[in-house]
């Protein structure tokens, strides 16, 4: 879906990004996970398009690609209904799709609330209509910086359950910003653990997905893979 | 709790009324000193038809002024947000503005444009008295824009109409509403200022009525216009409190 190759970046003269190498395939979950500054929200901005490298380049298999953020605050329009803050992508380009919309509610379970502000609901439900305003622009990669970091942790649990139907679902590539080792482990097909703006290492957690997801959470594979990212992100640099 | 905010200050002003009828009878002060609350109320009803056509030219005075504000105040602030250098340049001049004394000012308003219309100086004192705030609020407002939403509009490549009609104005609009219940009272204050300041020149509006009484010694007269020009403050806050509850009270249902 997506090859990014040494990739850089700076801010000014001091460096964010250093020969950044990796790819992200269609169904798949890949994490970015490391210290606060590392670099990794510079990643996901870069891949939007939001910035633009210093040097390096960003290869998409398909020419006419969509995208689709969450940010880890919600970032939804107070002033908007949930149907409309969900809608934001058609509305910027130009289409109306009532049903659209509503199978993004839908995807999220989130029916009922359609013609609430977001004053009214609650953290849980904030994240869940931010990822369906991204459901509803038909997104081919899924960009997520630190998106359940804000919730509790069986909040947490659910999203997470939640964003591994939705990828499977809708076969996207999806980019997942965390600072959690163990979120990262048992959302990811791959982790890749990043240190001072360079890629450090890449690991396969590999959890069996047939098992529920307290087994996968028990499961030997799952402990292995918090244990080396843990390791990875000790090691001096 | 709600009743209970709108008895507490009735009853306080009964109570103030009466203590103050009390007084007077009691001291003897004379009437041109400090007439009692009935007098006054008397003064009302006998001049009511000259007050109140007083009273309308000072509103009109205070409405067009305030309107005036609002366009000049959100124009300003829409071209401040779109160039920092604009903004940099005119900023201080709009300061200036606001921080000299409407008192001082308006005479020389009056020599410039009230020698033959005295309406049009009224105004643009008035003006001057209440278009900061919107300026600054407006400004702040536009400034506000939540970062993250603003990059998702990147995302989406909103155009930078739908950017300003979706993203900043929306954003902005609570700060404007808050701005305009001071501006309203601030537009207020700089008619009256004007209209003292021009005196007998042709300004007919509620201050040139109440310093007309004073001149006279009715007092009685001075205080009835003294309490419309109140209660029409307190109506112009009243009637901006009521647009921002009607305008936002969507989002926060």
């Amino acid at each position: 879906m997506l090859t990014a190759q040494g990739l850089a970046f700076s801010y000014g003269d001091s460096p964010v990004l250093t020969d950044v190498d990796f790819r992200v395939c269609k169904g798949e979950i890949v994490s970015l996970l490391g210290p606060s500054g590392c670099g990794k929200s510079t990643v996901l901005r870069l891949v939007a398009g939001l910035l633009a490298p210093n040097s390096g380049s960003i290869a998409w298999d398909a020419a006419n690609h969509k995208v689709g953020f969450v940010f880890q605050d919600a970032a939804l329009m107070p002033w908007a209904t949930v149907a409309d803050n969900v809608a934001l992508p058609l509305t910027l380009a130009g289409e109306r799709n009532p049903e659209a919309i509503q199978r993004a509610l839908g995807a999220v379970g989130l029916d009922d609330l359609a013609g609430r502000y977001p004053d009214m609901l609650s953290g849980g439900q904030r994240m869940r209509v931010s990822i369906a305003r991204a459901l509803a622009s038909a997104p081919h990669l899924m960009l997520m910086d630190e998106p359940f970091a804000a919730l509790d942790e069986i909040l947490r649990f659910q999203m997470n359950r939640l964003l591994l139907d939705l990828t499977a679902e809708r076969g996207w590539g999806c980019l997942f910003v965390t600072h959690s080792l163990y979120e990262a482990a048992f959302l990811s097909d791959r982790v890749l653990v990043m240190r001072a703006g360079r890629i450090a290492g890449e690991i396969v957690p590999g959890l069996d997905r047939s098992l529920a997801p307290a087994a996968q959470r028990a499961s030997a594979p799952f402990m292995a893979a918090v244990a080396q990212i843990g390791q990875l992100l000790e090691e001096t640099p | 709790m709600k009743l209970k905010a709108i008895l507490l200050p009735i009853a306080a002003l009964v109570v103030l009324l009466v203590g103050w009828h009390v007084a007077v009878v009691a001291t003897g002060v004379p009437k041109f000193v400090l007439p009692t609350p009935v007098a006054v109320f008397q003064a009302l009803l006998d001049n009511f038809g000259g007050l109140m056509a007083a009273a309308w030219g000072t509103l009109r005075i205070t409405l067009f002024a305030l309107g005036l504000a609002i366009c000049t105040g959100v124009l300003l602030a829409l071209l401040f947000s779109l160039s920092r250098t604009f903004e940099m340049t005119v900023y201080p001049f709009a300061i200036v503005a606001q921080v000299t004394p409407i008192v001082s000012v308006a005479p020389l308003v009056l020599i410039w444009v009230g020698i033959d219309h005295v309406d049009r100086a009224l105004v643009i004192i008035a003006w001057l008295a209440a278009f900061f705030p919107i300026l600054a609020n407006m400004s702040a407002g536009l400034r506000a824009v939540d970062g993250n939403l603003n990059e998702l509009f990147t995302l989406y490549r909103a155009s930078r109409w739908q950017r300003f009609w979706r993203l900043s104005w929306p954003t902005a609009l609570p700060y404007l509403l808050a701005s305009l219940k001071v501006s309203g009272g601030l537009a207020l204050i700089g008619a009256v200022v004007a209209e003292f300041v021009a005196g007998s020149g042709g300004a007919t509006g509620l201050a040139w009525k109440i310093l007309e009484a004073g001149n006279r010694l009715q007092i009685e007269k001075m205080f009835a216009g003294l309490m419309i020009l109140s209660l029409m403050g307190v109506l112009i806050f009243y009637g901006f409190s009521l647009l921002e509850w009607v305008l936002m009270r969507r989002g926060r249902r």
